[in-house]
């Protein structure tokens, strides 16, 4: 079980994005309902930049691994949720928020 | 590959061992079996009836709309056949109808004997059946639910909707979803642990795949929907306020709950036809898909990128636009993965011009990817926010929907029926009848359904069971109608079909007709085959030439049964090395009684019938306990040998059992159903903080310091347990019995605790209740279990070896520990964190 939850790494790249989405979603929810859109742009740039940097770490370490189907498929969910990541954060900078 | 395990001929009479110990139940008891290949083939059947069902509510519907001013169907009828027809094919047909692909194909796919829990899957299609039949016949009744698959409320409170329809809907679905949770986690364990050896991740047939990434998304799907269904019926049926806007609810925490499960429900029936096409399409050309880690990698992006897609069904309710635009940049997302595969399907199918033939699969999949591109690209038309609010709750919503999901779904569906029938069957499908219904469903398809882009944009909305002329409307539904008849055709001539030829059989099947290249088509019997191949591509058929030969004459793994019953091989997760055999279950009545009362049990409540209902739920429990009192064999001391040198333990216990996997499965769907509760109460707090009580308001510290002192010392107890069966079985009674204490005692602070908030009084009251409601069920299972390993223990069947019962109990009692530290946390920190 133990090497298997080491192999759980697989999805570090999809954690990441899900907490990033629920981050960037419940911030602005709980922003606009209490009328504070304020610190919005702020805190899901802040989000995106942490979350993006931790997915390009993972596709760093993945490509200077010796590619066997496990650490490909590794550096792929990372690099697709880093891209998730971003396209789903550019909203920010061209829509108001809480209106 | 350059030895084989068993070089050596095999002695007689092994063979018809491995029959004998496989051999299906004749006469009455032939509904206990529980072979994967007996109930695929029933489940498949089943979910093709609930199509054709769901199907002539359709036409019903079609000949209501043909003309204007039409008075077939009154209003009520229509109400209930539109919501009978969107719940059946998406609960009773879609779901159920991959799920049974799933358990037909994969065993023998992934080289394994049976899936790891076969009575699951008999509970599981015995619940459903029984389940969806008499849901089905509520609609004789009128007592059919009548306010859209959807269900929103306040249209379905008791308020604007009394009486049982919509209790049928919340009672009925929410218990089939029970069903669906059964199979996917039967699907994810056997997906990882039953592969044949050799039969890495990267080696696995895309199929299987889908099936794990569809597995995993009902896991976290799933008990969104369940959890809302109980909060409506509580609401329903005791006045909890949870979606009453005056008293604090709101009804968009409805949409939030059942669009979590929506969205992703919409690819975890695609994801499975996916994976049917990229099984199919190799085959047609006789060449290796293109691609395959890409598909494998967009199966998974997919599964994750649809859980962030569910307020795209909301972007008319007045969220605020930025939070709208998150989701809308998703769902633009999402499409990427989609046109991953299906580039990969043109490449493959490019790469072997001129070899494919024109047969029935091969036009079911070409009729696919037309189909289903037309959908995806109005799919990506109404992700546009502004386009969406123009179309929204049109008939284009309706072209769109019906577009992707047949697609997406019910064409891969019947591709799949033509290419695996000679897997199942002692004749293939007749091509020529097959042109016909190829023909007939393709044409009347979109004569049906490419007219409802245009009436949507005419303005004509969904869900109104007639219209007035002079719209310009009158034209494209007459056009709508003959299309509808036309699909009708198509699957009747089909049904003939099936009659005619499909002969179940698996010994004498009509074989690998299409030369494919993956283990399902090996020389079969009930036992699936007769030696465990190794696996050292992923067309092993195509890669291996004499396997078909070996695997028949035994030279594989496991070509006997060394332990006179049924066995498979237990293989490592990700490599497949084998690890253990795993001794299987055979036929019994425990199951389906089990699930013939588990829907008894929902069905009479929803008819207010509440002491037969209990006696169902006390009967079905019984089967339970007497299922699982068979389970967990007298460990064998002797390590088996499966060839080749291999010698594998009989009996394993702890975390590489598939036992210890399942519940940890299980374990993961009850996270994500106290997930979406924690949703629920943070939800409700941001609508109407107003109702949340002041610090001053809540009971004392004293309280949830005692829960959390009770529950940790109620781990301790466990823990001490868990040490003291090393030492014998008698051991364990009392610190079990005080653990059991320790646990009931924190529950009955919580209750009273809570004495002053009533949860019918406000959205707080009801969240904080169901918070302890979910404690207390938790709490009901954990003494269950205790009592079971107890009795176990009592009549000699648990010790220090034999001890997979009070594993399993012992991970559920943490896990409850653990929910419930998380319960009083939020319940009693919350609202003082707020100040």
């Amino acid at each position: 079980m133990n090497a298997d939850l080491a192999r759980l790494r697989m999805l570090a790249g999809v954690a990441i994005w899900a907490l990033h989405f629920a981050a960037i979603y419940g911030f602005t929810a709980v922003a606009c309902a209490r009328r504070l859109p304020g610190p919005v742009p702020l805190a899901v740039a802040l989000a995106t930049l942490v979350a993006a940097a931790a997915c390009a770490l993972i596709v760093i370490a993945e490509l200077r691994k010796p590619q066997g189907f496990e650490s490909w498929m590794t550096g792929g969910l990372a690099a697709l949720a880093l891209l998730a990541i971003v396209w789903e954060a550019v909203p920010v900078v061209v829509v108001t928020p809480c209106q | 590959m350059t030895t084989l395990p068993n070089p050596a001929p095999r002695p007689e009479g092994e063979i018809d061992e491995l029959r004998r110990l496989w051999r299906t139940p004749r006469g009455l008891r032939f509904i206990t079996v529980i072979n994967n290949n007996y109930i695929g083939i029933l489940y498949v059947g089943a979910a093709f009836l609930f199509f054709v069902l769901a199907g002539i509510l359709a036409l019903l519907m079609r000949v209501q709309l043909a003309v204007p001013e039409n008075d077939f169907l009154g209003p009520d009828r229509y109400n209930q056949f539109f919501t009978m027809h969107g719940t059946i094919m998406m609960f009773l047909f879609a779901v159920p109808a991959v799920e049974a692909m799933g358990i037909l194909l994969l065993p023998n796919m992934l080289g394994a004997r049976d899936l790891p829990f076969p009575r699951l899957s008999a509970y599981a299609f015995w619940a459903y059946f029984v389940g969806g039949l008499v849901f089905f016949l509520s609609i004789f009744k009128g007592w059919a639910p009548d306010g859209g698959w959807f269900m929103n409320p306040p249209l379905t409170n008791e308020t604007y909707s009394p009486g049982y329809n919509a209790d049928f809907w919340l009672l009925g679905i929410g218990f089939i979803e029970i069903s669906a949770i059964a199979g996917a986690v039967e699907i994810v364990v056997g997906v990882l642990r039953t592969r044949a050896p050799g039969m890495t991740l990267g080696r696995m047939p895309i199929f299987a795949w889908a099936m794990l990434v569809f597995a995993v998304m009902i896991i976290f799907a799933f008990p969104a929907v369940i959890l809302a269904t109980a909060l409506l019926e509580l609401e329903r049926a005791f006045g909890w306020p949870f979606f009453l806007a005056e008293l604090g609810g709101d009804p968009l925490l409805w949409q939030h709950l059942f669009w979590f499960f929506g969205h992703p429900e919409v690819y975890i029936i695609f994801l499975p036809a996916a994976g049917m096409v990229s099984m199919i399409v190799p085959t047609l050309v006789q060449a290796p898909l293109v691609a395959y880690r890409y598909v494998a990698l967009a199966l998974a992006a997919t599964a994750f990128l649809s859980f962030g897609l569910w307020v795209h069904h909301m972007f008319a309710t007045g969220i605020p636009r930025l939070s709208l635009s998150f989701f809308q940049a998703a769902s633009m997302a999402v499409a990427i993965p989609a046109g991953v595969q299906v580039f990969a399907w043109i490449a493959t199918l490019a790469q072997g011009r001129g070899r494919m033939k024109m047969t029935t699969p091969a036009l079911f999949v070409l009729g696919f990817l037309f189909t289903f591109v037309l959908g995806g690209l109005t799919g990506v038309m109404v992700a546009v926010i502004p386009f969406d609010w123009q179309a929204h709750d049109s008939y284009f919503i309706v072209a769109h929907l019906h577009y992707v999901l047949i697609g997406g779904m019910v064409f891969p569906l019947f591709a799949g029926f033509y290419y695996w029938m000679p897997y199942t069957s002692r004749h293939r499908l007749s091509e020529r009848l097959g042109r016909w219904v190829f023909g007939l469903m393709f044409v009347g398809f979109n004569v049906a359904f490419f007219p409802m882009h245009l009436t949507g944009l005419a303005g004509m909305p969904r869900r109104v069971y007639t219209y007035a002329e002079g719209y310009g409307w009158e034209t494209p539904n007459f056009v709508s109608t003959v299309g509808a008849f036309l699909i009708a055709a198509g699957v009747l001539v089909f049904i003939v079909d099936v009659a005619r030829k499909f002969r179940m059989a698996s010994e004498d099947n009509a074989g690998n007709v299409w030369n494919a290249g993956t283990l399902e088509w090996l020389p079969n019997g009930n036992y699936s085959n007769r030696s465990i191949p190794v696996v050292t591509s992923r067309e092993p058929l195509w890669d291996q030439p004499n396997l078909a030969a070996d695997v028949e004459a035994g030279h594989y793994y496991l070509p006997g049964a060394p332990t006179g019953g049924r066995e498979t091989i237990v293989t490592s997760a990700l490599d497949a090395k084998p690890e253990f055999l795993l001794r299987m279950p055979i036929p019994g009545w425990a199951p389906l009684v089990a699930a013939w009362f588990t829907a008894a049990f929902f069905l009479l409540l929803t008819v207010k019938l509440v002491v037969p209902a209990a006696v169902c739920g006390v009967i079905a429990i019984a089967g339970m306990l007497h299922w699982a009192w068979e389970l967990d064999p007298a460990p064998l001391a002797a390590p088996v040998d499966i060839g080749g040198g291999i010698r594998l333990p009989a009996y394993i216990s702890g975390p590489r059992s598939q036992s210890w996997w399942g519940v940890v499965v299980l374990l993961l769907v009850s996270a994500a159903l106290y997930g979406c509760a924690l949703f629920s109460y943070l939800y409700l707090w941001t609508v109407a903080p107003w109702t949340w009580p002041r610090p001053a308001q809540l009971p004392g510290l004293a309280y949830p310091f005692a829960e959390a002192l009770l529950l940790g010392a109620s781990s301790l107890a466990v823990g001490l347990a868990n040490r003291r069966l090393s030492a014998g079985p008698r051991r364990i009674g009392a610190p079990l019995f005080t653990g059991l204490l320790f646990l009931i005692a924190a529950l009955a602070v919580e209750i009273w605790a809570q004495r002053d908030f009533a949860p019918t009084a406000s959205a707080y009251g009801a969240v904080v209740w169901l918070l302890a409601s979910l404690a207390g069920f938790q709490a009901l299972v954990v003494v269950t279990l205790a009592l079971f390993t107890l009795a176990r223990a009592a009549r000699g069947k648990l010790d220090r070896v034999r001890r997979v019962t009070f594993d399993n109990a012992r991970l559920f009692w943490h896990y409850t520990v653990g929910q419930s530290l998380v319960g009083v946390a939020v319940a009693h920190g919350f609202p003082r964190m707020l100040g």
